[in-house]
């Protein structure tokens, strides 16, 4: 049975929709994340779980118990804000032990659990710190112990890591990642930024304008996007326009390209093929979807080298390994790539 | 609504206390004579020309000292700001010593330095305006001085001068035409207030001029006199104080949209 | 040749400080000789007698009944004012922020509470006494009304009265001191709060009151300065004759009844010290109070 429920939630802000219809089941221990572009309902949802937002629609069920109109003081969730939010007149202690003092528990449990709750987050020596005096990373590891403290049923992370630095962030993610596996908590994470989500979740929800665009786990979220919108939001594309020829095979410019999934599409329509920069490849006799352009710009990037193509008016992108055995293409050349029929999505908007 | 109770009462607590004596003095002042309500005593206000002469007075002196606190200030403030940052707090302490010197020590320290010799200011009409003048610049110092400083910090001060500098522009044309025109909004609250400061001040005037020829000490002559005509002048007084307040208002923004454009 | 030039380089730069340094001298100036000047004349004169000669005596005048009572006066009217406005000036604060009412209100309550800061003074005094003075309009009203004001012991020209029009300069210095600490309230302080099980009651108890003590504080020493150097309301209510620190000044400076020039100078000493301490601990509490509301 499912842990976290949403059913049917719906959020307006008087004639404004920010979330339409959000269905999700979420199991025991799942780390999940809500992956969209700003405005998307994401963090709206997120904070009707919180019950910082009243749902307009719809019901949240936490562990079998209908929590839609609990206050957010009854919920037993942790939460991590953007911002960190730490009381600034608190110790990182204090604010540990916030809600363990304000739940009235005795001095010598809240002593234990802040004791514990910094080793996890490898900080015991900070104790009588106040927040002015840590960085960034600091005071959301410190954000993250407060709302572990409590040992919530559910923990919330609303972009908990796009205030930071690049390296502080890429650490504390992997921390995060760490303390979710080692407690078994059933995890909600807020992100726009998709590395992050595939990085970090079980399963990722792609959300637009209020919407799940599209759930699932990192690698089939990436490897078979099922919209234009999901395609292009998670990975770089390349999206070309092509003229269906039969189940398994489409017209791009001059090429005939084998496509291993059945098309649905009508023969003769109009279509849109997707194919990931890093999937092209020089071109070998085995590889039969090929594609000739002539090379427009070259990005060397370190471990990948980016080549633009023009192919028949259209840019094509394409990763290629730094392989210091191969010469990089030159500007203004002809270049043939292919790629493997499995690797074409033919998308459905 | 209910929910909303407790502020709505805190508010028209305080929106009470604030208009309750103002209202009351307009009823009063209408009451010159038994039984009706009448304009008498503002007959009799007007009648002293007096009124007049202190209130204009008062006024030239306010304005003057706004425009005496711009051109000490906005230089001295863009400097600090631009160049010489760790000047800074000096001059921030500076600007508070205001707070630290009742305006009663302060017009005597005046009195008993520039009164007598060998400067004797007050022997000359010009000599006392001026010290006044400096009374009331210190008396607004502190919130002109954070008017205008509040101006400077919300705008890109630096990006703004080396811009107009590449342009070609000088000093005089960046301070008129560039930095001036971006504060003008804050300065103009900061003149508000010092101007409600001067035409209510009683101390500095009452004892550098005597009883007449400022506003606030004219006043409070005929209030020890008076019974009605008191309360006609503090209606009078807040209206002109308003209503001139908003004259600065309107020319600011009036200016402000021929220069900036609308916004 | 390479020498010369990095000194003729040296030199330029040197001479553009002076010429920056020196834009400051106007101010500067202007500070040292109408602020610094007149108020040091005061403190050295506060330890010299009529005849010049060094001495202490002028302080030790102050040990004189009326003298205390008029510090007494001055701190208390002062203190019981602070107290009274930050309370007032506080809720109102609290009612236009946290409170969520209209934009409108927030905006015009902001307006008149800086008017009324500044409208004390001579003005101020005969609104009062037309409000509830012994034929003040509210004074007739409640007389009607069955409430004797006067019979019952009130008095607009008494300490009572004195508090009540003080107030009214008071407590809109406190909303406008107050208005952009309980701004820096930040929405998540309360939601981090909520989410960790404390109600309304403990949020405000644990967090948010302590937030804003430092700005509470330093609103409170503000106002108390604010009431200590006040001189026209009390001049103009009284007459002067209310025994107050500002009034006693004035009458030994300038009167005829009382005139001691010397014992001005040590009460004016006095004052400044007082409000020098005050405007220091207000600078001490409004920098944590900044502090705590960046973080």
């Amino acid at each position: 049975m499912s842990f976290l429920v949403l059913q049917g939630v719906r959020k307006q802000f008087g004639a404004t929709v920010a979330v339409a219809q959000f269905d999700l089941e979420i199991a025991r221990g799942e780390f999940v994340s809500f992956l969209g572009p700003s405005g998307c309902g994401k963090t709206t949802t997120l904070r009707m779980v919180a019950g910082f937002e009243q749902l307009t629609a719809g019901n949240i069920i936490l562990d079998g118990v209908d929590i839609s109109a609990t206050p957010p003081n009854k919920r037993n969730i942790g939460m991590v804000f953007q911002s960190y939010a730490l009381f600034p007149n608190m110790t990182v202690a204090e604010n540990i032990g916030f809600g363990l003092m304000v739940a009235g528990r005795p001095k010598a449990e809240i002593n234990a659990r802040v004791g514990e709750m910094l080793d996890l987050i490898a900080m015991p020596e900070y104790t009588a710190r106040y927040p002015y005096q840590l960085s960034g990373g600091q005071q959301q590891r410190v954000a993250l112990a407060r709302a572990l403290a409590l040992q919530p049923q559910v923990l919330l992370l609303d972009e908990p890591l796009s205030a930071l630095d690049a390296q502080i962030r890429d650490n504390l993610r992997q921390e995060i990642r760490e303390i979710q596996r080692r407690l078994g908590i059933t995890t909600i994470y807020v992100t726009h930024d998709q590395q992050e989500a595939m990085a970090l979740s079980d399963r990722i929800v792609v959300m637009s304008h209020g919407r799940v665009a599209q759930v699932g786990a990192p690698h089939e979220i990436y490897n078979t996007p099922r919209t234009r919108f999901v395609a292009s939001f998670v990975g770089t594309l390349n999206i070309l326009a092509a003229t269906v020829v039969d189940a398994h095979r489409v017209q791009v410019g001059d090429a005939v390209w084998h496509v291993a999934e059945s098309i649905v599409q009508p023969v003769g329509s109009t279509v849109e093929c997707a194919v990931r920069p890093e999937l092209l490849r020089a071109a070998t006799p085995e590889l039969p979807n090929q594609l000739t352009g002539v090379v427009q710009d070259v990005v060397f990037l370190g471990a990948t080298v980016r080549v633009t193509l023009l192919v028949q008016g259209q840019r094509v992108l394409v990763d290629l390994f730094n392989d210091a055995t191969h010469t990089i293409p030159q500007i203004n050349t002809t270049m043939t790539v292919g790629c493997d029929p499995r690797t074409v999505l033919v998308l459905a908007e | 609504m209910f929910r909303r109770f407790w502020p709505w009462l805190w508010v028209s607590l305080g929106v009470l206390y604030f208009f309750l004596p103002i209202y009351a003095t307009f009823v009063f002042s209408l009451k010159a004579k038994k039984g009706i309500f009448s304009l008498i005593a503002y007959d009799k206000v007007f009648a002293d020309p007096r009124f007049g002469s202190s209130f204009m007075f008062s006024t030239q002196m306010a304005l003057l000292t706004i425009f005496c606190c711009m051109v000490l200030l906005i230089p001295t403030l863009t400097v600090l700001h631009l160049f010489l940052r760790r000047l800074r707090p000096i001059v921030e302490f500076m600007a508070l010593v205001p707070f630290v010197i009742p305006s009663v020590v302060l017009v005597f320290g005046y009195l008993r330095v520039f009164a007598r010799p060998p400067l004797s200011l007050t022997n000359t009409t010009l000599g006392t305006y001026g010290l006044l003048l400096a009374g009331y610049m210190v008396l607004s110092m502190p919130y002109m001085y954070r008017s205008i400083d509040a101006g400077l910090r919300a705008i890109d001060l630096r990006t703004l001068v080396e811009a107009s500098q590449s342009l070609g522009a000088g000093w005089l044309t960046i301070f008129v035409r560039v930095i001036f025109p971006n504060i003008r909004v804050a300065v103009l609250n900061g003149s508000f207030v010092t101007f409600a400061i001067v035409i209510g001040e009683l101390t500095l005037a009452r004892f550098m001029l005597g009883n007449a020829v400022a506003f606030a000490p004219y006043l409070a002559e005929i209030g020890r006199a008076r019974a009605y005509e008191p309360a006609a002048i503090t209606v009078l007084s807040l209206l002109l104080t308003w209503g001139i307040v908003m004259i600065m208002q309107f020319l600011g923004r009036n200016t402000t949209a021929t220069i900036a454009g609308p916004r | 040749m390479a020498n010369g030039a990095a000194q003729t380089w040296w030199r330029q730069i040197e001479w553009r400080r002076v010429g920056v340094s020196l834009t400051v001298a106007p101010f500067l100036l202007f500070a040292v000789l109408f602020m610094i000047l007149p108020a040091g004349s005061l403190l050295i004169e506060s330890f010299r007698n009529a005849q010049g000669q060094w001495t202490l005596a002028n302080f030790a005048d102050m040990n004189d009944p009326m003298i205390i009572e008029a510090y007494a006066m001055s701190l208390r009217i002062s203190i019981t004012t602070a107290i009274i406005g930050a309370i007032l000036g506080l809720l109102v604060a609290y009612a236009i922020t946290v409170g969520g009412l209209p934009r409108g209100i927030r905006t015009a309550i902001l307006t008149f509470s800086g008017v009324a800061s500044n409208f004390a003074g001579v003005p101020l005094a005969f609104a009062f006494v037309a409000t509830l003075g012994r034929t003040g309009i509210v004074t007739a009203l409640l007389t009607q009304l069955g409430i004797n004001l006067y019979k019952n012991g009130f008095n607009l020209y008494s300490y009572a009265g004195l508090v009540l029009v003080y107030v009214y300069f008071q407590f809109p210095l406190m909303v406008l001191v107050m208005t952009p600490a309980l701004d820096g309230l930040r929405r998540e302080w309360r939601e981090a709060s909520a989410i960790l099980g404390a109600n309304t009651a403990q949020y405000w108890r644990h967090v948010a009151l302590p937030i804003l003590m430092p700005a509470i504080l330093a609103g409170m020493v503000l106002l108390f300065g604010n009431a200590f150097g006040a001189f026209a309301t009390a001049y103009a209510l009284t007459g002067g004759t209310f025994t107050m620190v500002t009034n006693v000044i004035a009458q030994e400076m300038s009167g005829d009844v009382l005139h001691n020039e010397a014992l001005a100078y040590a009460l004016a000493t006095g004052m400044i010290v007082i409000m020098t301490i005050t405007i220091g601990t207000y600078t001490l509490l409004q920098r944590r109070a900044e502090r705590w509301l960046r973080a």
